[in-house]
């Protein structure tokens, strides 16, 4: 198994407030890139994750510290802040435990432009954040922002990468007669010949 | 999910078999992150990679094996003040404006092993943004230093082609590797390799478990361990060579010398959870391992119970490539590991 990409990034062809991906695969770990262009005003980064839909229910706990001073946790919230309230472009990188049966657990990094220039400090953000469902696995991840309208600039992106993914060089190999194939759902196994599955 | 093994044999559902007659092999994923570019040094010198491919993020990985040469890192040869950052030294935080470097000139503790991982997003209409994490080794005895630094250069009309370190003072062995991703790749290369995946109630790769590589990345979700600090034995070996540096939910640093039974990758959250951890590591023979480590603790269950966040650097003495891993303690049967290394 490889990282590799997972689900369609999504990169805004106009400017909006929400980045979203939602053909996720399962996979136990995710590796998620955030990059969201801003002109003017200032905008929020809030997370949100769900299984079949995005979950919006008060079902993500945070904590977080911006720039270094304080710690802020947040609890039975509706999303969960990987930045908030910031000026211009911000850029965050997170690691996601994606087990269907446990609470998703995320590491986020984040670091903010801030006004534009080397005249002026960017700001950052270390956070954790969990996802209270323990039934299934996360398929969709959302940020949105919620500060100035269409906050979200033109190109910016949502990516996501995934643990669990078969390797292209696996992808290519050529399947031949006597191939045993277990079905991992009905517990049943079949042998290949002359391209037919039969059940042993 | 469909799933190669060894023998002719193949996983996957009833519906990935039937999907057509006979069978059709898996796409192909694509997109990892690739490797595009690298300098290795072979004497004293400085680290300069240039011709990079156009990537939307980028990832590197900067080895200093020892030297005292204070360096900064420069983005396409660019030395004017046009870089400000702000960092958090073994806790302390701080900040500089128009700097001549995304470090500000001070990615140096002392004369020893140093390793940073740091991503960087790259829109050539954009100012260039990056994260950065770095473990110093720190002298021989004491606990390890850590930095993290985010950090931008202002340039707002070319995208990063080249990354080179200043000063020409680095020893021999100094590396950087920069990784590329892009939404838009569909190359089938990885640097990063999976050397092991493991689950259950006790992880453990084994002697000699996965393939010696000099950088490795390392997932642990552990399920209910019941201590209050977390281990894992590298090579088998449970002496006193292991020191660390942490923070526990942005609280003043706390250091541990001689720390023996094992690599210490969370510590102090008392009557622990489910935990996610996020490892890198410097995997060289004959040198110190060095790690930068991150967790989230989840704590009581359900969304009202904060969760605990934790950042570590690691060092051990352990001389020989780590090839063996073993997580210690009691925790439950979701817990999973997995190794991925790349040289």
């Amino acid at each position: 198994m490889a990282w590799a990409k997972n689900g369609t990034p999504d990169t805004l062809g106009s400017a909006a407030d929400q980045l979203n991906i939602t053909d996720l695969t399962e996979n136990k770990f995710i590796f998620i890139l955030q990059h969201t262009l801003a002109a003017v005003g200032n905008t929020f980064g809030k997370f949100n994750t769900g299984s079949g839909s995005i979950d919006t229910g008060s079902n993500y706990t945070t904590r977080r510290r911006p720039d270094g001073t304080g710690e802020i946790t947040a609890i039975n919230q509706t999303v969960c802040e990987f930045h908030s309230n910031h000026l211009g472009d911000d850029f965050c990188v997170g690691y996601m435990a994606n087990i269907a049966t446990e609470e998703k657990l995320i590491i986020g990094f984040e670091v903010n432009r801030g006004t534009a220039g080397a005249t002026n400090l960017p700001q950052k953000q270390e956070s954790v954040h969990k996802w209270s469902n323990t039934s299934a696995y996360a398929d969709h991840l959302r940020f949105t922002n919620d500060g100035v309208t269409n906050g979200y600039l033109t190109d910016s992106n949502l990516s996501a990468l995934g643990s669990d993914l078969t390797p292209a060089s696996a992808s290519s190999a050529t399947i031949s007669d006597g191939a045993i194939f277990h079905e991992t759902d009905t517990n049943k196994s079949y042998v290949l010949s002359s391209n037919t599955w039969t059940e042993l | 999910m469909v799933e190669w093994l060894a023998g002719n044999r193949i996983t996957g559902t009833s519906t990935e078999r039937t999907s057509t007659t006979g069978f059709n092999p898996v796409a192909g994923v694509v997109g990892g992150w690739k490797e595009v570019g690298r300098t290795t040094l072979g004497g004293t010198g400085a680290l300069d990679v240039s011709s990079l491919a156009d990537k939307r993020y980028l990832m590197y990985l900067l080895h200093k094996p020892s030297g005292g040469s204070a360096i900064d890192m420069r983005l396409n040869s660019d030395t004017g003040t046009n870089y400000s950052r702000r960092y958090s030294n073994n806790g302390t935080d701080n900040s500089n404006v128009s700097q001549t470097g995304l470090f500000g000139g001070n990615l140096y503790f002392g004369d020893y092993n140093e390793f940073m991982v740091s991503y960087v997003s790259n829109v050539s209409t954009k100012e260039k943004l990056g994260i950065a994490h770095l473990v110093g080794g720190n002298t021989a005895g004491t606990a390890p230093s850590r930095l993290e630094i985010v950090s931008k250069w202002d340039n707002t009309s070319t995208a990063i082609d080249r990354l080179t370190t200043s000063g020409s003072g680095l020893p021999t062995g100094s590396e950087l590797v920069v990784l590329g991703w892009d939404p838009a790749d569909t190359h089938t290369s990885n640097f990063w390799e999976e050397l092991y995946s493991g689950s259950g109630t006790s992880i453990d790769t084994g002697v000699a478990g996965f393939t010696a590589k000099k950088y490795l990345w390392i997932q642990i979700y552990q399920d209910g361990l019941t201590s209050a600090t977390a281990k894992m034995v590298l090579n088998g070996d449970t002496g006193s060579t292991n020191a660390l540096r942490y923070s526990l939910d942005g609280a003043t640093d706390s250091t541990f010398i001689n720390n023996s039974s094992g690599l210490l990758y969370r510590s102090g959250v008392t009557g622990d959870d489910e935990a996610f951890t996020n490892i890198f590591m410097i995997n060289n023979s004959s040198q110190n391992k060095l790690a930068i480590t991150h967790n989230v603790v989840s704590r009581t269950a359900g969304a009202g119970t904060a969760p605990n966040r934790q950042e570590i650097v690691n060092k051990s003495t352990v001389s020989a490539q780590i090839t063996d891993i073993q997580l210690t303690g009691t925790y439950g049967s979701n817990s999973i590991m997995k190794i991925w290394g790349s040289d």
